[in-house]
């Protein structure tokens, strides 16, 4: 399976918003956008676990467990870590369709996006190596 | 507070050297009302009281919340609360009756609810709830951070048959002490300043005051209240000095009017020519020429005036040639040149009076006419009792006395015979014949014997004892006005003038005694002396007389032109009097004049600065939490600052968008507007002159989106460090936000049963959250051995510690500590050792002894569960897992129990 690049997942992103409103679909590329950055998160994530806890990159293990697990594994950071589940969560939630609630602006999701490149690049930092960038 | 700025005033004034005396003066008097010690002879008449100083309120925290028959709550129900900071979640769908406890709580504290203002009485009427048939009843319970920790119970209380919501009860309970009202708790002014409500309502309103409203809103509660008194007082005063002395000038003009009128009919009546001009000229009442003399300066002279009115009559007094003065000092010059030996006064007085036409002139003349008449037959009485005691003293004389006495009554009775019968035999002796060689004898040797006899009585009559019985005789005698030589150069008229008429009656002064024993001792008889007293009274009695008359007719001669000064002097009186004391307050208001808007414009400058100091940190919080709420908004908020005064006050929004200065709030949306409001709100809460150290924040979340959420939930946090606040939401993506982040908090959840049963349920708190965070992991399916020993460590020891925290905050409650000091003790333990050694020796630095004290108190296991929790924390613990839950769950039990 070919790895992504959390870095090209967030440029690919912001990409994404920046296009021009689909007609077809209203809300299409806002949650594009997301779900990209939610990918890109989880990549992070991943190469986390990789690097810290090979028992948490399992498939199996709910998104929720893993997180509420973070802390311990950042040094007992729990506030990055309560960042990092309340962003997943976050964009988690913008990723599906919601009939009550209205699609996300581009503007907050650019918000988030930033968030996500920022909390991205922190993992990578504790986890011991930076996001490889190609 | 108050004291501060007290001090902070006193101090600037003392290092302030370009300021006027005065004006410091008044600055002291506005703030601390002592200006009669300042101003000399100043009195506080006519002045407004001065603001009172408040006494800080006392702080407090809300334990208990207890609602019945209020709105949406039927049957009593009660919200149960942690007495210090954090965060309270209350959770519960639309219409459970969140609000109810929200507005219960600002009724009860306010008597009135903001969101129902302009409401209609068909909404406010339904204020009772129609399930229930007992009566409405709103408690509050409260704990009061005074460094007693004492509980005070707020009520307000219905009767069961009422449907009007302003007729109840309201009591305050202090220990066992009811008080009616809620005075003792002292919030009148904080609940103005700082109310410890925030509704949606509120929220939304705020971008929608004007800009005056928004800096009164966010200006109250600096703290400067006393400033913002001493300034209305000050100009209060300013503005009452203006209208005195404006009155003054008013009447002042009138009065004038009417010296005018005065003076035509004063010429009217020398040109009819009647009496002469210059008698006319002289008649001009002096009062009135020293009224219009003291009226003519700038300022006033009323001191002059004052003495014309109400002063000693010589006040009024000026020596000109002809005036009685004059004449006086001419006549005591008079008296000491010539040296007269006796003076009568009146008769003194008369000469003065006849010569001069003045006022004085007239007193006199009025004071001789008064002086009662002499008694003379007091005098005859006297000088009959001085006889009798010449009668006794001789026949005294005549026996104690010497040999001499009785050979001159023997020899006088022998010269005697001898007239009617010459030649006889001696009847004493019968050796020797009466006759003329006798005779010539006897004439020679009777006036020695006579002498000698005479000189003996005189001897007897200047013994002490008759000596004080004749003065004390004396000094009973009628005023007999006689005055010794001596006595003339004192005797100057103002002297005269001034004793009472009265005085004339009075009895014989002492040195008129003395006068009269000197000339007794000097050798005159007792008859004799007699005589001369007669004398003296007969004369001074006929010359009184004389005198009288010759007064009363002057004064019959002068009555018309007096009737018509002293219709002169009348009309002006009457208006002079009342002016009078307006003149005084307006001279005291001009003298005021530049002192008070110069302290006016000394304390505005201070006001301002001392607004701007003290809006700097709130300004600077409300930005950070501006920063938490609205991260991520185009809308950036600069320096917030407190501009201006008066009407053009205003609070200045500096906004911007995407580096657009100052576009104003209309840019904003719903949600950033109600950030806005929260980060001003939350900034000013946190500020340490705000005695509620509760917040109730009704119904935030409503038109924010996910990302205000969040931000909203960091500020909470953020506040929650601090203050107890207490958010009513039914929105649950709060709580999950606020879950998600890892907030420490309370969730409290709230239920409406059948028939408005409300029912609050505390459903997490931290010590649970914590737990089941570890239990979550724990029974997670797939995770190894090791990832578990590596994060059940974490949460366990956290809900230890969140569990510490709990029993520190209730054991020193118990013990009526001080929140505050509680608080700071937790926060200063750090690690979980020092937070067990806290609740267990109530001493952090004990650390060392927490885990032994806690194995002989709790369990011999509950040390290893520590230590699990910290060596886990490093990653090196390798215990069970399971074991180390359910033995954490088992001693937060036993550290909360």
């Amino acid at each position: 399976m070919r790895v992504a690049v959390p870095a090209v997942l967030i440029r690919e992103s912001r990409a994404v918003l920046d296009r021009p409103p689909s007609d077809d679909v209203p809300g299409l590329w806002e949650r594009a956008a997301v779900l990209l950055a939610r990918q890109a998160l989880e990549e992070t994530l991943d190469s986390f676990w990789r690097n810290r806890s090979r028992d948490l990159l399992k498939r199996s293990i709910p998104m929720r467990v893993k997180l509420l697990c973070l802390g311990a594994f950042m040094n007992n950071d729990y506030c990055t870590a309560a960042d990092v589940a309340q962003l997943w969560s976050t964009l988690s939630n913008a990723c599906h369709f919601d009939a009550h609630h209205p699609t996300s602006g581009a503007e907050e999701i650019h918000i988030w996006i930033d968030r996500t490149e920022e909390l991205c690049e922190l993992l990578a930092r504790k986890a011991g190596r930076s996001i490889p960038r190609t | 507070m108050a004291d501060g700025i007290a001090a902070i005033v006193s101090d600037r004034l003392d290092r302030d050297v370009d300021l006027d005396d005065d004006a410091k003066l008044f600055v002291k008097a506005a703030l601390d009302g002592a200006l009669d010690e300042f101003i000399e002879g100043g009195t506080e008449e006519g002045r407004s009281p001065r603001p009172r100083v408040p006494d800080p309120p006392a702080g407090a925290y809300l334990r208990r919340l207890s609602i019945t028959g209020f709105r949406g709550i039927g049957p009593p129900a009660d919200l149960d609360l942690v007495p210090g900071p954090g965060l309270t979640l209350v959770v519960g769908a639309n219409g459970t009756g969140k609000s109810s406890f929200a507005e219960g709580l600002e009724f009860l504290l306010t008597g009135r609810i903001s969101r129902w203002a302009g409401k209609s009485q068909q909404w406010i009427g339904s204020w009772r709830n129609l399930h229930c048939a007992m009566p409405p009843h709103l408690q509050a319970c409260f704990t009061l951070v005074d460094g007693k920790s004492r509980e005070v119970v707020a009520e307000r209380c219905w009767d069961v048959k009422s449907n009007e919501l302003h007729d109840h009860t309201t009591k305050t309970r202090v220990g066992d002490r009811d008080e009616a009202g809620l005075r003792s708790l002292n919030w009148e002014t904080a609940l103005e300043t700082h109310r410890p409500f925030i509704s949606h309502d509120r929220l939304t309103s705020v971008a929608g005051m004007s800009p005056s409203t928004q800096f009164d809103v966010m200006a109250a509660g600096l703290g400067l209240e006393q400033l913002t008194g001493a300034m209305e007082w000050l100009r209060a005063q300013r503005l009452a000095g203006q209208e005195t002395l404006k009155k003054a000038h008013e009447e002042l003009d009138s009065f004038r009017g009417e010296l005018e009128a005065l003076d035509e009919e004063h010429a009217e009546r020398m040109r009819r020519g009647r009496g002469d001009r210059d008698k006319w000229q002289r008649l001009h009442d002096e009062r009135l020429s020293k009224v219009r003399k003291g009226l003519s300066t700038e300022p006033w002279d009323l001191e002059a005036i004052k003495a014309a009115l109400y002063g000693p009559f010589e006040a009024n007094l000026i020596e000109t040639p002809g005036s009685a003065i004059h004449w006086s000092n001419a006549m005591v010059e008079k008296i000491n040149a010539k040296d007269l030996p006796l003076t009568f006064m009146e008769e003194l007085a008369l000469d003065c009076a006849l010569n001069a036409e003045d006022d004085a002139s007239l007193y006199l003349l009025r004071m001789i006419v008064n002086t009662p008449t002499l008694d003379i037959t007091e005098i005859d009485v006297f000088c009959g009792y001085l006889c009798d005691l010449d009668q006794q003293i001789e026949e005294l004389g005549d026996r104690a006395t010497t040999r001499a006495g009785r050979l001159h009554k023997t020899l006088k009775a022998a010269v005697l015979a001898h007239d009617h019968y010459a030649y006889q035999p001696c009847p004493v002796c019968q050796l020797r014949h009466l006759d003329s060689s006798w005779l010539v004898e006897a004439s020679t040797l009777m006036p020695e014997l006579e002498a000698e006899a005479n000189d003996a009585k005189k001897a007897f009559a200047n013994q002490q004892f008759l000596q004080a019985l004749i003065r004390d005789k004396l000094s009973q005698l009628p005023r007999s006005t006689i005055y010794q030589e001596d006595r003339a150069e004192q005797v100057k008229l103002s002297e005269w003038t001034k004793p009472r008429v009265s005085d004339l009656s009075l009895r014989i002064e002492d040195t008129e005694v003395d006068y009269f024993m000197n000339m007794l001792s000097e050798g005159k008889g007792l008859l004799e002396f007699a005589e001369t007293i007669r004398g003296f009274f007969a004369h001074a009695h006929s010359t009184r007389e004389g005198l009288r008359k010759r007064a009363r007719e002057e004064l019959k001669r002068r009555a018309t032109e007096q009737r018509y000064r002293e219709h002169l002097w009348h009309l002006a009186e009457q208006h002079l009097k009342v002016w009078l004391k307006s003149a005084e307050q307006a001279q005291r208001a001009a003298d005021e004049a530049d002192a008070i808007p110069e302290a006016e414009r000394w304390l505005t400058d201070l006001e301002g600065k001392e607004r701007a100091k003290r809006f700097r940190p709130i300004a600077s919080q409300a930005q950070q939490y501006w920063k938490l709420m609205g991260k991520g908004s185009s809308v950036s908020l600069g320096d917030l600052a407190l501009i201006g005064r008066g009407a053009s006050r205003s609070l200045n929004i500096p906004v911007s968008v995407d580096g657009h200065r100052d576009v104003g709030l209309a840019v904003m949306s719903q949600g950033e507007l109600s950030a806005l409001s929260l980060s001003l709100f939350l900034a000013r809460a946190l500020q340490k002159e705000n005695p509620f150290h509760f917040l109730v924040v009704d119904d935030p979340v409503q038109a924010m989106d996910p990302t205000k959420v969040e931000g909203l939930a960091r500020a909470l946090k953020k506040a929650a460090a601090e203050r107890q606040v207490i958010v009513f939401t039914h929105d649950e993506r709060l709580p999950a936000v606020v879950r998600r982040l890892q907030i420490e908090h309370c969730k409290i959840t709230i239920t409406r049963s059948e028939r408005s049963a409300v029912q609050c349920e505390r459903v997490s708190d931290p010590v649970t959250q914590h737990l089941s965070d570890a239990r979550d992991v724990l029974r997670s399916a797939g995770l190894i051995p090791e990832t578990r020993q590596r994060v059940i460590p974490g949460f366990c020891g956290l809900a230890i510690e969140a569990a510490c925290v709990e029993a520190v905050r209730c054991k020193y409650a118990e013990k009526g500590h001080d929140p505050s000091q509680t608080e700071e003790a937790i926060s200063n333990a750090r690690t979980l050792k020092q937070k067990l050694a806290l609740v267990l020796l109530d001493d952090a630095s004990l650390a060392g002894e927490a885990l032994r004290t806690l194995n002989n108190r709790f369990e011999p296991w509950a040390g290893d569960v520590v230590n699990a929790c910290n060596q886990g924390r490093h990653g090196s613990w390798k215990g069970n897992p399971d074991w180390l839950f359910h033995k954490t769950r088992e001693l937060t039990e036993f550290l909360r129990a």
